[in-house]
């Protein structure tokens, strides 16, 4: 795997993130940094390939049981 | 019998010894309670171990088939449940210093199932902190140790679970999977492991990781044990959004059917890179098992699951960090620095990059489901890498151990870990056997016939 340096990562996450991170920062990230920013440039990449596409359901309609007080 | 040859027995060896008198409630769990005695301090597989409880419950189960209530192959059976599911007046951890102190009033809707079918819980297993990671080594409860060496990782989040059933200190175990968390830790500790399609089990009671990827499950030493386990937990609970109403099969019954005919497809594209050798050959040999069983064994080609890898990971990333914002800046000396870390970054995702995600999503289950139409199932190792050694994290690791199970958490296909090999170093390896949505039959039809030509499911670790 690329060993990527500060200034990289710096540049990185703000191009995928719209994040400026402190070298303070990148070094607490550092190890998982390069899979997210890897990670974000697959998504990127299938973007224009989505027009059409809505997304997976995340979203149930909630089913809730009357009340027995609720009835009539 | 003596204790020893007890716990050795699969629950469907026990049942009809359970039923009939010739084994004892009291006698398993004492056998089981024993080899805990004996093993937790170096396996630390269990947080907390409920004797009284259970020591009661296996009193009331014997009382009950005496009387001649007996409830089915569950019945006096005595299994182990990841802290991650509440338990009536049980301290309920999560494997985080957040629910240290967390006694629940209620039950998850999985043991609450497993008790109507008369299962004692036995205790709450350990597991890596909050569920979110791959080794079950927790900065708060210490490290679960593997069975087969003690030296290694038993996988995880669910290692806790997946340990005690290999080790025999417990006859099977409610695990929870998110990206790998069931069938990971199975196959690093040589049991068997079953993801269910989402919505097949109610996960009311479980504390959520990530909730359009989190499935409960159960682990178990047998495939014939988790098709009995899996008959038990699934069904409708309207307490969970995400389950499905829809009738259950008869799991079992499906263990009846051979492999003459059945179509299965090998994906090496995605799943066979960056394998260990031991890991392809054993998976390798496996297949030539199924040839030999009647089955037809070919190539399949399946979309993107780079991509299904990627969407997935980002998912979890964000709804992870989603639950646990208000903890995390509340209480942020709560939670492990990795773990502080990990769910910070999951906030680096933008709300477009998540949606995106949910729309790779559709488009990845639909393909799949199309390139899997005509075959029974897909195989290939549950995990590219074995176990390494607790504190050793190989670079690549991290992303290696998910590699293979995380994509179909997040296509929400049933996929089960079965035993298929070991290591030159003695540890296991697992295969990995994927189903279409709700054919948990078709998966276990596979994994039996698989499992009943070959013995390494019999083979059990030395303690």
């Amino acid at each position: 795997m690329k060993q990527f340096s500060t200034a990289e990562l710096q540049q990185m996450a703000q191009t995928l993130f719209g994040r400026q991170l402190s070298d303070r920062e990148i070094q607490a990230y550092r190890g998982r940094l390069p899979t997210m920013l890897r990670t974000a440039g697959i998504i990127k990449d299938w973007e224009a390939g989505l027009r059409d596409i809505e997304p997976a359901a995340v979203h149930a309609v909630p089913v809730t049981q009357p009340k027995a007080d609720d009835e009539d | 019998m003596t204790k020893t040859n007890l716990v050795d027995l699969g629950v469907g060896e026990l049942a009809p010894r359970l039923a009939t008198g010739e084994v004892s409630p009291v006698a398993l769990t004492e056998a089981v309670l024993a080899r805990i005695a004996q093993h937790n301090e170096r396996l630390n597989a269990y947080i907390t171990v409920m004797e009284q409880d259970a020591r009661a419950a296996a009193a009331a189960a014997e009382a009950g088939i005496r009387a001649g209530q007996y409830l089915g192959p569950w019945h006096g059976i005595p299994v182990a449940v990841k802290d991650l599911y509440a338990t009536d007046g049980v301290r309920t951890t999560h494997g985080s210093l957040l629910f240290a102190d967390w006694v629940p009033d209620y039950d998850a809707s999985a043991v609450e199932r497993l008790k109507s079918a008369g299962a004692i819980i036995i205790g709450k297993t350990n597991l890596h902190e909050l569920a979110y990671g791959t080794t079950s080594d927790n900065a708060h409860y210490g490290a679960v140790r593997n069975p087969w060496n003690l030296a290694y990782h038993p996988g995880g989040s669910s290692g806790g679970s997946a340990a005690a059933v290999a080790g025999g200190l417990g006859m099977a175990a409610l695990g929870s999977d998110t990206g790998a968390s069931i069938r990971q830790p199975a196959a690093c500790c040589g049991v068997v492991g079953l993801k269910p399609t989402y919505g097949r089990i109610s996960k009311f009671g479980a504390l959520p990781l990530s909730w359009s990827m989190d499935h409960a499950g159960p682990i178990t030493r047998s495939v014939r044990d988790c098709a009995l386990m899996l008959q038990v937990l699934a069904g409708y609970d309207a307490r969970d959004p995400g389950c499905v109403d829809r009738p259950v099969p008869d799991y079992v019954a499906s263990l009846a059917q051979d492999l003459r005919g059945a179509r299965i497809g090998v994906a090496r594209e995605f799943f066979f890179a960056e394998c260990d050798t031991d890991v392809v050959s054993s998976v390798e040999a496996a297949l030539k098992v199924l040839g030999e069983l009647g089955a037809t064994v070919e190539a399949i080609k399946l979309p993107d699951m780079q991509a299904a890898y990627a969407a997935g990971s980002l998912m979890i990333a964000v709804e992870a960090a989603a639950y646990h914002a208000a903890d995390l800046r509340e209480r942020p000396r709560a939670f492990s620095d990795e773990l502080r870390a990990h769910l910070e970054l999951g906030s680096f995702y933008t709300a477009v990059q998540y949606v995106q995600a949910q729309r790779m999503r559709r488009v990845l289950a639909v393909e799949t489901q199309r390139a899997m139409a005509g075959f029974d199932a897909i195989v290939m190792p549950t995990v590219p890498v074995a176990a390494t050694r607790i504190g050793e994290d190989p670079p690549g690791h991290v992303g290696l151990r998910p590699r293979n199970t995380l994509p179909f958490d997040l296509i929400s296909l049933p996929a089960i870990s079965i035993p298929c090999g070991f290591t030159g170093e003695g540890l296991p390896v697992g295969m990995q056997i994927v189903g279409h949505a709700f054919d948990e039959g078709g998966v276990l039809r596979v994994a039996h016939a698989y499992e009943q030509a070959t013995s390494f499911h019999t083979q059990h670790p030395v303690l």
